[in-house]
């Protein structure tokens, strides 16, 4: 076969319908086929050479992390060895790797940024961590047996998507890899999260719900941005991961006030509440007054005056060096420190530069 | 990832909650502090998110990189996809802790913001972080800090 030196205008459609059938897969919301990917758990077992496990099926990842902490610890000789590196050095990095080879010598396509950093950055980069970052804060002294051994399934399926394609349109692979290959896109199908140890096997169920902003990017402003059906799940606001101890935020705003905002500590999750309650409506209600202003590489600065509780407090407000995918930029709110009667000022004195030093040659 | 220059003219730059000074030739030769990390395949990771889990990190400074977006560079070189993954690195960088050097700078008001001295040699690395573009940093010696706020009565270290 004559090596694909660019795709067809007919092959660059082929790529987005894809693109788009895989991002439906991997964002699927249907209950896991259980059955399905029992079936090719089991054929992974033996291509391992390992007798089949027990399959046992959860609501969530948070259900299987639960269950495989009461399991182990009752198992009299302890954990059963992991066949999470097995898999991945016999049934894994050798088929990328051969695939990849095969699909270089014969495609001369940069398929990359049209096909898989797009489902990468939407199911792997954000979904994924994002609910790797919500499992882990909440193992208290549950061990991470579930989230260090699982494999993604749905949420990995970039890989599977990307090599299927450069198929579709002629590559060739060997057989038996095609074969394999298959097997896992079939599995990313049909069940979540799975872990695989010697003998047992722990399958999630896929999420119920998933949302996304119009930039692809996690959100909800009225409950989680993705939910499994036992409740567990994360909130996101607008690709942001906010902790279940603030999820109030987003769904109890009417405790959102200039106090429960001034409290927060931490900035970006001030930024957001601010966001939601409105930056004006504070100004407005706390009485603040502009005292200074400038503009640094083309963006408003403004050094803020308001009393609260009889005292005077200045604020910054500024904007980020570096824009939102919307065109946007995220507006914050500093407290300024003492002392400070400009912009530059309290921007300096918040890094604790010398302010007749301080210099900004690049902002992001 | 989109980069932007340190530009010369300056001597600092700040990405986000993050602060870097360019020490001058004269400044930088007094260094003489224990080392606190040195790149690791490339990277070092200056200051943690604490929610997100988004660092500001120092990564090599690869040719054919730099355009494409990281995920996919990352989960590239994950799956072996082999495409210029092995660009040449052209510079790397070592964070100290010096003391004695931070008492020295009469710019420095708050050492308590330090989080070290970045020595860049060899030629550029790149400062990323997932949600800022990212910065070009030439060879040289940088102050690294911190950024804090004021809540109040209280004092309040700048945080994501």
């Amino acid at each position: 076969m004559a090596k694909i030196m660019q795709l067809t205008t007919e092959q660059e459609q082929m790529l987005v319908e894809h693109r788009e059938e895989w991002r439906k897969i991997g964002l699927c919301c249907d209950p896991a086929d259980f059955a399905a990917g029992d079936e090719i758990i089991r054929g992974f077992y033996r291509r391992l050479s390992k007798p089949d496990p027990i399959i046992l099926h959860f609501s969530s990842p948070a259900m299987c992390e639960l269950a495989v902490n009461l399991v182990f610890s009752l198992l009299k000789d302890g954990e059963p060895s992991q066949l999470d590196s097995q898999l991945y050095s016999q049934l894994g990095s050798q088929l990328y790797s051969q695939l990849d080879s095969q699909l270089r010598s014969q495609l001369d396509s940069q398929l990359d940024s049209q096909l898989y950093s797009q489902l990468y950055s939407q199911l792997r980069s954000q979904l994924r961590s994002q609910l790797d970052s919500q499992l882990y804060s909440q193992l208290g002294s549950l061990k991470a047996y579930f989230l260090y051994n699982r494999w993604g399934a749905q949420h990995w399926c970039a890989w599977e998507a990307y090599y299927l394609f450069g198929h579709k349109i002629g590559v060739r692979y060997e057989p038996a890899q095609i074969t394999l290959l298959e097997e896992w896109a079939r599995l990313s199908k049909s069940i979540g999260w799975w872990a695989p140890w010697d003998g047992i096997c722990f399958v999630s169920d896929r999420p119920r719900e998933v949302h996304f902003d119009e930039n692809r990017r996690l959100h909800s402003d009225t409950g989680m941005s993705c939910r499994y059906s036992d409740g567990w799940g994360i909130h996101s606001y607008h690709g942001y991961h906010v902790p279940d101890t603030k999820a109030w935020i987003i769904t109890d705003k009417a405790k959102l006030n200039p106090d429960t905002i001034d409290a927060e500590d931490n900035a970006e999750l001030r930024r957001i509440m601010l966001e939601i309650y409105g930056f004006e409506k504070y100004i407005e209600v706390r009485g603040a007054k502009e005292i200074a202003s400038d503009e640094m590489f083309g963006r408003p600065r403004r050094l803020l005056s308001m009393r609260v509780r009889g005292e005077e407090i200045r604020v910054l407000d500024v904007h980020n060096g570096s824009l939102e995918p919307d065109g946007t930029r995220r507006r914050f709110f500093l407290g300024a420190m003492s002392g400070a009667n400009t912009p530059h000022e309290a921007v300096a004195m918040s890094y604790g530069i010398d302010p007749a030093v301080y210099s900004e040659g690049a902002r992001t | 990832m989109h980069i932007v220059n340190f530009d010369p003219n300056h001597r600092g730059a700040a990405q986000g909650d993050l602060y870097l000074f360019k020490l001058t030739d004269a400044e930088a030769a007094k260094r003489c502090g224990v080392e606190l990390k040195k790149a690791n395949r490339g990277s070092i990771r200056l200051l943690e998110g604490e929610v997100t889990g988004h660092h500001h990190e120092i990564v090599q400074d690869h040719e054919e990189t730099g355009g494409t977006e990281e995920a996919s560079a990352i989960a590239a070189a994950a799956l072996g996809i082999a495409k210029a993954r092995a660009a040449a690195a052209r510079g790397t960088a070592t964070l100290y802790q010096d003391d004695n050097l931070a008492a020295a700078l009469p710019w420095l008001r708050r050492r308590d913001l330090m989080i070290g001295f970045l020595v860049v040699t060899g030629g550029p690395v790149i400062l990323r972080h997932p949600e800022h573009d990212a910065v070009k940093l030439p060879e040289g010696t940088f102050y690294v800090g911190r950024q804090i706020e004021s809540a109040g009565a209280e004092e309040r270290v700048v945080s994501d």
